[in-house]
């Protein structure tokens, strides 16, 4: 053995055995739902999650961004005491934040707060989730920044390209191909925030996460004491969505941006569930691919060697149905074509040429550490192993991971990855400029190029054939 | 004897300072070497992990005519260097791919106005290996690859500037300021000059700028003092001591009159509203961080709540300090994404509104009290995990040459009254201290008269 790897395993034994401690979060199970807390005193501060699964996939058809005003509007809407921007002032002049993140398929409240603080916080908060006020002014406020965000997506290539990719692969009719528009906005009345809340978050047990300088005792009394009248429907459900096909045929489209010296470069297919038994494999996989930074194949292709692009970048997510794979790059008009063939040839590689010795073992100490490091920010890993849990992850999924990554050897990654690349099914989409761009698809020689055209205010693509 | 008076006053504050302020302040070491790199340290025992900083006190702010843009190229070239470690028992290999391979995350360098700042966390097991790579790269004068890194340069520059209405707009609102001051360029550059910069500039840069005096090391984690001293002095002793070149002057002269510029594009408006103020720690700079607070700390801010939550004539609305760098005097920035139903000089007349308030009506203590526990909430946030630590350290040591400048800030602030904001404003808000620059749309849909 060299001394080299006999250092890689010592690390992986330090990496493993040392910095992954017992976790420290105590579960209790109250009438209205079920509590985490974890009691840290490095600092007099306290956090609490409020964890849901109740993303922006409940959207009801039509109405695309309703989830997320609701979380927002319980963020900025304040309760009956204290409406609207008085309760955002409250918690303000306390030093207390209160954000809310959502995605597809969970939503998260987080309140930060001086210990000293922490009743009054607490209390302001806990009347806004029983009584929220949903104030008009705020409900306007928030849809015109998302108006805001709508627009100005729509002229940045790099962010526009992965919006349409996504529909592309998911279709327009499926639910995680639809996205807010100006037109679903426009849809949404403050009525329909109301019913949201009451139907997907009032009558939702709770899943609520409190960490930091608290005594665990005292704050369990005080959790069962302020959720005494919170009653849940019992016949509220965990959803289950069925399965998801790739909606577009493979081939290459284009949208025509004009004026832009660079384009967005993407390609990719259907990605895997997290259900899916290689699903630790595939970090090893996206590593090694294209999420690996300068250490990844697509980056030391594309940028390392050929110079084409400054951040390339590739990977397959994983979702509770299924992700997607997705590659993009964002290069100079001119280099479009040797752009695209780099990035075939680099999933290709992942087929043929098994990782070598030293591309496994960076990727190997690289996700091990990355889950290490989590511990660095203990709160940050709390609430993310909330988010886990509802997300579908196995709940022993943080303990058994660094054991499960460093058992992964270079055949499995090959074998891994001729399931989930698959290069004859690819979806290829090019944003840029049309005329300096065209003649490079069309002397690929690839198949048919389809143009999309994007509708004024909603997200529907049109297609035509390129002649 | 005066002197040594205030010395001793210095020393009584920062004292004082130090055990009232954030626990961390106090725990805050630092010592040099012979040869002037200096080196600042955070244990955090248990923590089994450090994040590093091999730091210079060099940015686009270093740059000359003719080289925009090579402080932040060299850092790419500085990034490309293939180091051999007796400690890997690899020869020329990757820097990303070492760390990677140590388990290294955040792998990474960054270039602003006033510093250069090359940056990783890793186990603590590593630390030694952080030494050599970090020293090599500072020692080393890297020219391999410099048609690839160029090539790579100007597609960031593409994607940064040509092809992005907003970084146009700040690539303007620097130049409308600064002039030809070395503040008047964003770190990115000018194409031309990305296409030109020689091998010979490079060196040239390089030889003057990346010297001991200029090199600040950060180190935040499982670290001991005791170890650091000695794999500094192996590592780093050996660096002749050289003096930094002379910075060139990063303002140009003041004009004595309001400096406006708008862009007329099909794309989002986007609307910057600069005042200089000088450099911390004056006492305008410590006022103004206190304006910033009251005016746009918190959606319930002042004008977050009049313009945004009252008059929805904005969407988002930033402030910020030290833009585009803290060196010298450098500007607060009013950062407005407009609402499409408001016009220019609506939002204008009701920022200015307010700034004029400021000017005339002293600042209830209510306000005050709540400017400092927002401020107060931040530090602690800021305290989360060893590299924002390291970075904060960083930018206190190298742009403010205090390390625990940010932390120790809350209280200065706490000393702050209603009258000093009065006169500050009065000074500050003057039109002839103003920078405006605007994206419009091309065709003004109610916009404007």
């Amino acid at each position: 053995m060299t001394k080299h790897s006999g250092y890689g395993i010592l690390l992986f034994l330090f990496l493993s055995v040392s910095i992954l401690p017992a976790t420290g979060i105590k579960t209790i199970q109250i009438d209205a739902g079920q509590l985490y807390l974890s009691e840290n005193h490095d600092y007099p501060v306290i956090r609490i999650f409020w964890i849901s699964e109740r993303g922006k996939q409940f959207d009801p058809p039509g109405k695309e961004g309703l989830a997320e005003l609701t979380w927002r509007l319980l963020v900025h809407g304040g309760n009956q005491s204290f409406p609207g921007i008085k309760f955002t002032d409250h918690l303000d002049s306390l030093g207390t934040s209160l954000d809310s993140t959502v995605d597809d398929d969970s939503a998260m409240l987080s309140l930060w707060c001086l210990e000293k603080n922490f009743l009054t916080s607490w209390n302001i908060f806990l009347s806004a989730m029983y009584n929220p006020f949903f104030d008009r002014d705020i409900f306007e406020l928030e849809k015109s920044k998302l108006r805001a965000s709508i627009r100005r997506r729509r002229k940045n290539p790099a962010s526009i390209s992965q919006l349409i990719f996504k529909r592309l692969i998911y279709g327009m009719e499926n639910r995680k191909g639809r996205t807010v528009t100006l037109k679903s906005l426009e849809a949404i009345r403050l009525d329909d925030v109301k019913t949201f809340y009451q139907n997907q978050i009032r009558k939702a047990p709770i899943m609520l996460g409190v960490y930091g300088a608290l005594s665990e005792k005292k704050m369990t009394a005080l959790m069962k004491e302020s959720f005494k009248s919170w009653k849940p429907d019992r016949s509220f459900s965990k959803t289950s969505w069925p399965d998801v096909k790739m909606s577009a045929v493979p081939g290459i489209y284009f949208l025509n941006m004009k004026n832009l010296s660079q384009a967005a470069v993407c390609m990719g297919h259907l990605g895997i569930k997290r259900s899916d038994s290689d699903q630790i494999v595939v970090d090893i996989v996206n590593f090694s691919y294209g999420a690996g930074g300068l250490n990844s194949r697509l980056a030391k292709e594309i940028r390392i060697k050929q110079g084409l692009s400054y951040y390339p970048f590739g990977a397959i997510t994983k979702r509770k149905d299924r992700g997607i794979f997705l590659s993009i790059a964002v290069t100079k008009n001119q280099s479009v074509s040797a752009v695209l063939k780099a990035m075939r040839a680099t999933i290709e590689s992942m087929k043929t040429q098994p990782l070598t010795r030293e591309e496994l073992e960076t990727a190997r100490n690289s996700c091990i550490s990355r889950m290490a490091f989590q511990f660095e920010f203990p709160s940050d890993h709390f609430s993310k192993r909330l988010l886990y849990s509802i997300k579908g992850y196995p709940p022993n999924y943080f303990d058994t991971y660094s054991k499960h990554v460093s058992a992964i050897a270079p055949p499995k990654v090959q074998s891994v990855s001729r399931r989930v690349f698959n290069t004859s099914n690819l979806v290829i989409l090019v944003v840029g400029d049309e005329a300096s761009i065209i003649p490079q698809l069309k002397a690929l020689n690839w198949g048919k190029i389809v143009s999309c055209q994007l509708g004024e205010k909603e997200f529907i693509l049109n297609f035509s054939p390129y002649k | 004897m005066i002197r040594k008076t205030i010395f001793l006053l210095l020393v009584i504050l920062l004292f004082r300072l130090g055990i009232t302020g954030l626990s961390i302040t106090n725990r805050i070491k630092n010592f040099s070497l012979s040869n002037g790199i200096v080196f600042v340290l955070l244990e955090r025992p248990g923590t089994k992990t450090f994040a590093g900083i091999a730091g210079l006190n060099v940015g686009s702010g270093c740059e000359g005519e003719k080289e925009k843009g090579l402080a932040h190229l060299l850092e790419h070239l500085c990034c490309g260097i293939t180091p051999t470690s007796n400690l890997t028992g690899s020869k020329n290999d990757a820097i990303e791919r070492i760390y990677a391979l140590k388990g290294g995350q955040d792998i990474n360098a960054v270039t602003d106005a006033d510093t250069t700042q090359y940056y990783v966390r890793l186990p603590v097991e590593s630390l030694e290996l952080w030494f050599q790579v970090e020293s090599t790269r500072l020692k080393e004068m890297p020219l391999k690859n410099l048609e690839r890194e160029r090539a790579v340069v100007l597609e960031e520059w593409r994607q940064t500037i040509e092809n992005n209405p907003t970084g146009r707009l700040f690539e303007t609102f620097l130049k409308q300021t600064f002039g030809t001051g070395s503040y008047g360029h964003p770190p990115i550059g000018y194409e031309e000059d990305l296409n030109r910069i020689s091998k010979s500039e490079i060196m040239h840069f390089h030889k003057r700028h990346y010297v001991p005096e200029n090199m600040i090391i950060v180190l935040v984690g499982d670290v001991r003092e005791k170890e650091i001293k000695k794999l500094a002095s192996i590592y780093f002793g050996d660096i002749p001591a050289s003096k930094a070149a002379p910075r060139p002057v990063t303002v140009s002269p003041a004009l004595g009159k309001e400096k406006r510029i708008i862009i007329r594009e099909d794309t989002e408006p986007h609307i910057l509203i600069g005042f200089k103020v000088p450099a911390y720690p004056s006492k305008e700079h410590i006022v103004m961080t206190m304006i910033l607070e009251i005016l746009s700390g918190t959606d319930s801010s002042r004008l977050d709540r009049d313009l945004a939550a009252k008059r929805k004539m904005v969407t988002q609305l930033y402030c910020y300090m030290d833009f585009p760098g803290g060196h010298d005097t450098s500007l607060m920035v009013l950062d407005i994404v407009p609402n499409t139903t408001a016009t220019m000089d609506q939002i204008e007349s009701a920022v200015y509104k307010h700034l004029k308030d400021l000017q005339v009506k002293p600042i209830p203590e209510r306000e005050i009290q709540k400017a400092l526990a927002q401020y107060e909430a931040r530090q602690y946030k800021n305290l989360e995990g060893n590299l924002m630590i390291a970075r904060n350290i960083f930018e206190g040591a190298a742009v403010h040459r205090e390390p625990a400048a940010l932390f120790d800030k809350i209280e200065q602030l706490r000393k702050v009254t209603a009258a000093d904001i009065l006169e500050t404003a009065r000074r500050i808000f003057k039109k002839e201290n103003r920078t405006v620059a605007a994206i419009l749309a091309k065709k003004p849909c109610g916009e404007e008269k």
